[in-house]
C-alpha cells in the first residue's frame, strides 16, 4: 500500500510493516501506528514515521552503536504491553535530537527507549528507572569516550 | 482544581484503586507512596515532559541534518536491528 510521508514523498509499505504502539508516544498517545525507515544502508539512524500523520517522523538511532553498555530493563507491564516472550525479536532505538544547524550537539534520550516486539509489529515507549541515563545524552561525546574506552584496552 | 489538606500517613483515594500515601513531609520535601493498578503508568511531571519535549524535537530533525555515514568509530556487538 502507498503511504504519504512529508519528508519521504509517497512510500510503498506492506501491513506487516506497520508497528502498533498500543499506548502511542510518551506524551502523543494518539499516535499509535509507525513504520521504520531505514536513513541509509550503513546508517545507525532510522525514522519512525507515523502512519496517521504523515508530517510526524521522529529520528532514531540504534543506542548501542555509540553506548555498548546500555542497558534496558522492562518492567512487567512493558513485557505485556509489547506482548514480548522470551523468543520474540527486541528492536531497540532511542530518539535523537538536533540542534537547528548544529548536528555535531546531538542528543539521544537514554531515558525513554522505543521498544519493538519485531514478531507481533508492537512497539512501546518505555521510561527507565536508572539513574545513569538521561533524556539528552550528547552522542558524540558519548562515541570519543567508546574510543577512549577501546584505545585504553589496547 | 480540588485541595485537600493531610498528616503523614493518611491518604486519598482517586476512583476505587489509586491511593496516594504522604509518607513523610521534611521542610519542603514531600514523599508520596502510590498504590495503582499495574496498567497505570505515574511518572514525574518533569520526567514525563522532558521525553515528550525529546520526542518532539526528534520531529523535527531534518534529514540533511543527519550525518550520511556513522563516525569513524569501530561498532561493536548491537544488539538491535
Amino acid at each position: 500500500m502507498e503511504l504519504h510521508t512529508t519528508r519521504f514523498g509517497t512510500i510503498m509499505i506492506e501491513a506487516e510493516d506497520i508497528i502498533t504502539f498500543p499506548d502511542g508516544l510518551v506524551g502523543l498517545s494518539h499516535l499509535k501506528q509507525f513504520v521504520l525507515i531505514r536513513h541509509g544502508d550503513e546508517s545507525p539512524f532510522r525514522w519512525l514515521q507515523s502512519v496517521e500523520e504523515p508530517g510526524f517522523a521522529m529520528l532514531v538511532i540504534d543506542p548501542w552503536f555509540f553506548r555498548p553498555d546500555y542497558e534496558v530493563v522492562l518492567s512487567d507491564l512493558d513485557v505485556e504491553r509489547l506482548q514480548l516472550s522470551e523468543e520474540a525479536i527486541r528492536w531497540v532505538y532511542v530518539t535523537v535530537s538536533i540542534p537547528p544547524g548544529k548536528p555535531h550537539a546531538m542528543t539521544a534520550n537514554l531515558l525513554a527507549p522505543i521498544v519493538i516486539n519485531g514478531n507481533a509489529r508492537r512497539g512501546r515507549q518505555v521510561i527507565l528507572d536508572d539513574e545513569r541515563y538521561s533524556t539528552r545524552h550528547p552522542i558524540l561525546q558519548e562515541m570519543w569516550r567508546l574510543v577512549e574506552t577501546q584505545q585504553a584496552a589496547g | 482544581m480540588l485541595v485537600l489538606t493531610r498528616k503523614v500517613n493518611q491518604s486519598i483515594m482517586i476512583g476505587d484503586d489509586i491511593e496516594v500515601i504522604v509518607l513523610e513531609v521534611r521542610g519542603e520535601q514531600v514523599r508520596l507512596g502510590i498504590k495503582a493498578p499495574r496498567e497505570i503508568a505515574v511518572h514525574r511531571r518533569e520526567i514525563y515532559e522532558a521525553i515528550q519535549r525529546e520526542n518532539l524535537m526528534a520531529a523535527q530533525a531534518k534529514p540533511e541534518d543527519v550525518p550520511q555515514t556513522p563516525p569513524p568509530v569501530q561498532k561493536k556487538s548491537a544488539r538491535s536491528a
